[in-house]
């Protein structure tokens, strides 16, 4: 299990992160309570990741940083800090610091970060073993809601990568610590079926039908990235406006991510969820 | 909306396309257009949320988003528009978006952007949802690139 330094003026936020990390598994191997002793307890005990607090008497947070990666450049920090205003942000985002978790600690949160820290691609394995069983729950909830009828679901090959387009296509962004985009795609004659069965009446003009269908896309996107900022702490996804490409039948694609598609055949017609995420952490927020 | 906000997105064509190629980028007219786009043959749309939230549409016809790919790609003939030259395309889009996002921090305004949706069709139509979005035409040595700025 990886190894870890506290570095914290205060014994008792020192602590509760060790007891926290211990109590996951981590390894302490070190606590500091100022800039020498961090240099010192670095060059002695080597940890992979090191937990920062940001005010302390002395050397700040940010001092410490600077100087640690002088020791090693790639030395891997998650913050842990009473304040976590936009000029703290901005500063540790310079200093490109693996985490930001903010007193009172919350273990779970901690370890978390302390874990993304450590290996990033094990947090994004867990997103993409889990988002498209969460994405497709959404979605089937989401048609069980609207159109009140139940969906039978075909998972399409991850090999093809891009697609034509049924009609109309939501598009969502994602961002957070990996961003990445839903498309729900169904031809207009769906949407327009769906938009009524929504409204009970016949929708007025194609724009009311764009605007549930929108609004549809919305509720799945934001159910689904719920549950997962709730599996996987880490993530902290959040979800972009929506648009809506209509009118042709264009080819859409998103190059060089990790892709996940289903099909959903419901009594209105097909529609499409199509879901991926960029591998390689963005900067936490 | 926020001219503030539209300012970084123009700066960063400026700035980053002679890092990817380009000798000359010019700034043309600015329209106002309504919340439906159509598409000049590809765009590439972009999500922000953050303090301030909505889309972002690098929007150019096929021909031109094969010139911007050659270019990209060091002269190397584009004649289809294929997987490398929508990868291209894909990545220029992402890097104008990312260093807008810094350009907007510094003015205290905290966004994070999504990975780009690349779209390509004819008589296709994009339905943002803001209202009014902000067209900056930008000429990049002689090919248009339309910046369509949806946010709020």
């Amino acid at each position: 299990m990886a190894k870890v330094m506290i570095v914290d003026d205060s014994p008792f936020s020192r602590n509760i992160i060790a007891d926290a990390l211990e109590e996951a598994g981590f390894e302490v191997v070190s606590q500091a309570g100022c800039l020498e002793e961090a240099l010192e307890e670095y060059s002695r005990t080597r940890p992979d990741v090191i937990t920062m607090d940001m005010v302390m008497p002395g050397a700040d947070g940010l001092e410490c940083v600077r100087a640690l990666r002088l020791e090693n450049p790639e030395v891997k920090v998650v913050v842990v800090s009473s304040m976590k205003d936009d000029e703290l942000i901005k500063e540790a985002k310079k200093l490109h610091v693996a985490g930001y978790v903010q007193k009172p600690v919350d273990s779970v949160e901690l370890v978390a970060a302390v874990r993304a820290a450590v290996a990033p691609d094990e947090v994004f394995g867990e997103l993409d073993n889990l988002y498209m069983e969460v994405f497709q729950d959404a979605f089937s909830s989401g048609i069980a809601m609207v159109a009140k009828t139940a969906a039978e679901f075909n998972s399409q090959e991850a090999s093809d990568l891009k697609y034509t387009s049924l009609g109309v296509a939501v598009v969502i962004g994602i961002v957070g610590r990996y961003s990445g985009r839903m498309i729900l795609d169904l031809s207009l004659e769906t949407a327009t079926a769906l938009t009524k069965v929504a409204l009970r009446r016949e929708p007025k003009n194609k724009d009311e039908v764009l605007a549930m269908v929108a609004e549809f896309a919305n509720i799945i996107s934001g159910n689904a990235c719920s549950v997962l900022n709730k599996k996987c702490k880490e993530v902290r996804l959040r979800v972009t406006p929506p648009s809506i490409f209509y009118g042709g039948t264009p080819e859409i694609t998103t190059p060089n991510i990790n892709k996940k598609a289903i099909f959903a055949e419901t009594a209105y017609g097909t529609m499409y969820l199509n879901v991926g995420f960029k591998r390689g952490a963005e900067a936490w927020t | 909306m926020d001219v503030r906000v539209v300012n970084p997105f123009i700066e960063a064509v400026a700035e980053v396309m002679p890092q990817i190629g380009f000798q000359s980028v010019v700034k043309g007219g600015i329209d106002i257009k309504s919340s439906n786009i159509s598409s000049l043959g590809v765009m590439t749309l972009i999500g922000v949320a953050g303090t301030v939230k909505g889309n972002v549409i690098y929007n150019m016809g096929l021909e031109d988003a094969k010139r911007i790919a050659s270019t990209m790609m060091m002269g190397m003939p584009v004649t289809e528009f294929d997987d490398m030259a929508q990868s291209a395309i894909s990545e220029m889009a992402n890097m104008l978006c990312a260093n807008a996002s810094i350009k907007l921090s510094n003015l205290g305004i905290n966004t994070d952007i999504s990975t780009p949706t690349l779209m390509f069709g004819n008589d296709v139509s994009l339905k943002v949802s803001v209202n009014k979005v902000l067209s900056v035409k930008m000429v990049l040595d002689g090919i248009p690139l339309s910046v369509d700025v949806a946010i709020e």
